[in-house]
């Protein structure tokens, strides 16, 4: 049944949503915003992950969901209070149901004994006196409170059509409707006979259904004789149209038993008088109990007569009976599945709920990474059909340079929509968040509020599902290494409870993840011990501030005093650097002693496509990400000054930029021309750090398509990836700041005295 | 002639799962997310049947079947609300506005169809 499957992909997805708007109302509710709607919401997100869940059968959430749902229902309806240990109590509950979730998904399993305490907790929140008795429904108003109109005067239609017609109720002879032709030579076994006598309440018609409905249905049991009794219809000045009148006496022939035919009557259960009796009634007899109830002195004479009428409201009687629905694939437009149980492609942001008209569409996410290496494809073939005509020597004004300029354009904007219907908002990582800080806090006892900004900057799927891990380490380090116990910030004159932020912002073409605790900061007398005696660094290397804090991030580093259960375990900053840098991303970190650290993590937008610069170094043609570049220059011989034994400075307006030749940092060469023999670009590193890069000569922009170096070969010092220029060459993509780094820990001693000998 | 059945919940899921039973037993299925959606869905395909949920932001579903119970043009069609074993007063107060039948939640394809079948003209 791949139908069922792909709802239940959609089920999780909603999961996930639902879950998301659970957290969110309920960190509303715990900021004191507890208006209605608010607990409302709460309310329905949970009763209809409690749904879904009933429909494929996922019981252990079922269960749990509905003790959740019992509690918030007691909330919402002003039973209990709402008071911050209930809301704190719900967050908890909201987690548990997060993992009951999981576990139905098959990811992960839920601890049982965790839920059950938990439901537990929730069924003594619900009902503090806890008799474990079931709760009494709140007792609704009877409904089958009297019929106003029970002893007006008939009609015989239901609802709509009465009125229209004006002599109705004069012509009206009460009839016998034979349902079934064969009724009448049926021999009549006495056990299989039954008289059924149903006489409507108007409530019945205002609720839409239909007496003729209930004979069809009762004809589907077996041959029926229906008998109708308008005698307590009365002068049609006296009719209310509204009002029910008539009686229906019907003889059903059936194997099946009184449930059955009971059955037929559950929806109208209180809106008619219903007698159902074993055995042949004389018809007299029959009319004559009902005739006790109803209106005396009829004017019409309420005779039953013999005439057996195929009347057309039972015409249609053998219903059209919908074949059951088989697994067939529906003819309805059904969503195009998902074969992989991956989140869906484009995720509108907001349109979470489309109607019949504005259908979202859902797509194999494989479609559309197929269509983005396609368009790469595209943007390379391009290049090189630009490149060859470039060679041919047309002029740029002739059609066919134009023509080529119009492709390249389109080209452009196709890569550019392609790219965002990949591209996701963080919100779905961000979401996550909030959870793992409260069990982070949890378990080390410190008190810590999350704070997130920029959940909607977008960024490309492939590096959203790359951004969990390092933010959840980071998040972890800031709360278990960041955060001072609430005693010692209460020492500190600070506010007991910390601040956590975590905020997503876009900043020269790439992903910016700031995480930032207000807390102690970083220890640099420890850290800076600490790496000494691991032997990380020598004892008498002199470090900047900004050195000392970098050190975590060096492998083997770990500055909890205890293995914590948290941030422990051997994973230290150092993968996640690792892993960041993997990416084409780095990470930094920024300490104030007694304030708290940030750390920043960048990564690109995309890892598909890049502007990039393409140069020559050395003989070798580079590729500089634009998105680094602030500007280029030919620098003059007196900007140039020396630093130091080896190192030099270009002087750039009124500051000064330290001079890279990237040919020497990446061991192109081992001796750097002098730089106003080549072209300076300079640059902006992640930090904002300035350098001077230089190269041989610039060949111009170009957007490249990027092809990972350590996928198809291995990770190399200062290059970020690799591209396939137009004329089919391979060129590499310089890392500016891995460059900018390799020069600040000083090439390996240079041979040559100074870069800028050439005076 | 097809029998056009307008589902009003906001869970997606269950939409789909009504749609799935729906389509394949041969109904027109039209949809809303919430009570005032299904106001506006109603007036621009006139349905044959209503399923709504109680449970919905906006307009909820007994404010929805009271506002169907009070419109002339709507009045008279049938509408099954989707309910819960549990729930027994919601039932009721559903009833109580103007439900014509009930579903029991999780429902299987072959009792919905039934229920259909047994309040649609």
């Amino acid at each position: 049944m791949d139908e069922l499957e792909a709802i239940k992909v959609t089920f999780f997805q909603e999961c996930e949503e639902l879950l998301a708007d659970l957290e969110g109302g309920l960190l509303a509710m715990q900021d004191g915003n507890d208006d209605g709607d608010t607990v409302n919401a709460v309310f329905r997100a949970v009763h209809s992950i409690k749904g879904g869940a009933g429909a494929f059968g996922l019981e252990p959430l079922v269960r749990f969901a509905h003790v959740f749902e019992t509690l918030l229902d007691a909330l919402r309806s002003n039973e209990i209070p709402g008071t911050p240990d209930l809301t704190a109590l719900l967050l908890r509950a909201s987690d548990v149901l997060a993992d009951h979730v999981s576990a139905a998904r098959g990811l992960g399993v839920v601890d049982m004994d965790v839920s059950a305490a938990m439901a537990a907790e929730l069924k003594i929140a619900t009902d503090p006196n806890a008799a474990p008795a079931a709760p009494a429904p709140v007792a609704a108003a009877p409904v089958d409170a009297a019929p106003q109109y029970v002893d007006a005067a008939p009609i015989v239609i239901g609802a709509d059509d009465a009125l229209d017609d004006d002599d109705l109720g004069f012509d009206f002879q009460p009839m016998t409707i034979t349902l079934d032709a064969q009724a009448a030579d049926a021999a009549v076994l006495d056990g299989n006979v039954w008289t059924v006598s149903i006489r409507p309440k108007s409530d019945l018609y205002r609720k839409a259904n239909e007496t003729a409905l209930l004979l069809r249905e009762l004809s589907r049991l077996g041959p029926i004789q229906a008998t109708l009794d308008d005698s307590a219809l009365p002068a049609l000045e006296f009719i209310d149209p509204e009002a029910a009148y008539v009686t229906w006496s019907v003889r059903l022939e059936t194997d099946q038993g009184e449930e059955a035919i009971r059955e037929v009557f559950e929806f109208v259960d209180g809106d008619c008088e219903l007698e159902i009796t074993r055995g042949e009634a004389p018809a007299a007899d029959v009319l004559a109990s009902l005739l006790d109830v109803a209106a005396p002195a009829p004017e019409l004479a309420p005779a039953a007569i013999e005439a057996p009428v195929e009347a057309p409201v039972v015409a249609a009687a053998p219903a059209p009976e919908p074949a059951a629905p088989a697994p067939v694939s529906a003819p309805a437009p059904a969503p195009v599945a998902a074969n992989a149980p991956a989140a869906p492609a484009a995720k509108p942001a907001q349109i979470d709920v489309p109607g019949p008209g504005q259908s979202v569409i859902r797509v194999d996410p494989e479609r559309i990474d197929r269509l983005i290496d396609l368009v790469g494809e595209l943007v390379i073939n391009q290049a090189m059909l630009a490149q060859r005509v470039g060679e041919y020597g047309i002029a740029p004004s002739s059609n066919l340079a134009m023509g080529l300029d119009e492709l390249e354009q389109l080209t452009r904007e196709i890569q550019d929509s392609v790219m965002a219907i990949r591209a996701q908002p963080v919100k779905s990582v961000f979401q996550r968040m909030p959870r793992l800080v409260r069990e982070v806090a949890n378990m080390t006892g410190k008190q810590a509020r999350l704070v997130m900004d920029g959940e909607n900057t977008e960024v490309d799927k492939t590096v959203i599902e790359r951004l969990s891990d390092p933010i959840t380490h980071m998040l972890r380090n800031a709360i278990d290494h960041g955060l001072e116990s609430p005693e010692e910030r209460k020492a500190a004159g600070k506010n007991p409870e910390g601040v956590v932020r975590l905020a997503a912002l876009h900043r020269s073409g790439r992903i910016v993840i700031e995480v930032q605790d207000d807390g102690k900061g970083i220890n640099r007398e420890r850290v800076h011990s600490i790496a000494v005696k691991k032997g990380l660094i020598s004892p008498d290397l002199q470090l900047t501030d900004e050195e000392i804090d970098n050190l975590i991030f060096l492998p083997g580093f770990s500055t909890a005093d205890k293995i914590s259960d948290v941030s422990g375990r051997g994973v230290g900053m150092d993968v996640v650097k690792r892993s960041v840098q993997a990416l084409g991303g780095r990470i930094s970190i920024a300490s104030r002693p007694g304030q708290g650290s940030t750390f920043t993590l960048s990564l690109p937008l995309t890892l598909a496509v890049l502007d990039g610069m393409v140069v020559d170094v050395a003989g070798e043609t580079l590729v500089i990400p634009l998105a680094c570049i602030v500007e280029s220059l030919r620098p003059k011989a007196e900007e140039i000054r020396p630093l130091g034994p080896v190192g030099s400075v270009l002087a750039v307006r009124d500051s000064f930029v330290p001079l890279i030749d990237v040919g020497l940092t990446l061991n192109y060469r081992d001796r750097s021309p002098a730089a106003t023999e080549g072209v300076v670009l300079l640059v902006e590193g992640e930090d904002g750090s300035r350098a001077a890069l230089v190269a041989d000569a610039i060949h111009g922009q170009r957007q490249v398509v990027i092809k990972s170096l350590e996928q198809n070969y291995q990770q190399v010092e200062g290059v970020a990836a690799a591209t396939i220029l137009g004329d089919g060459r391979v060129a590499l993509i310089l890392d500016v700041d891995a460059v900018i780094n390799l020069r600040r820990r000083g090439p390996p001693l240079p041979s040559d005295p100074t870069l800028i000998a050439a005076e | 002639m097809t029998r056009t059945v307008l589902t009003v919940d906001d869970s997606r899921t269950m939409r789909d799962m009504l749609r799935m039973a729906l389509a394949g037993a041969g109904f027109n299925v039209v949809e809303a997310v919430d009570g005032e959606h299904g106001l506006e869905v109603l007036s621009a395909h006139r349905p044959d049947v209503i399923i709504t949920d109680i449970n919905m932001p906006k307009l909820d579903g007994f404010g929805f079947i009271e506002a169907v119970r009070v419109d002339d043009d709507y009045r008279a069609i049938p509408i099954l609300v989707l309910t819960t074993e549990s729930d027994p007063s919601k039932k009721q107060r559903a009833r109580e506005a103007g439900a014509t039948g009930w579903i029991v939640k999780p429902f299987n394809p072959e009792k919905l169809v039934e229920a259909i079948r047994r309040v649609a003209a």
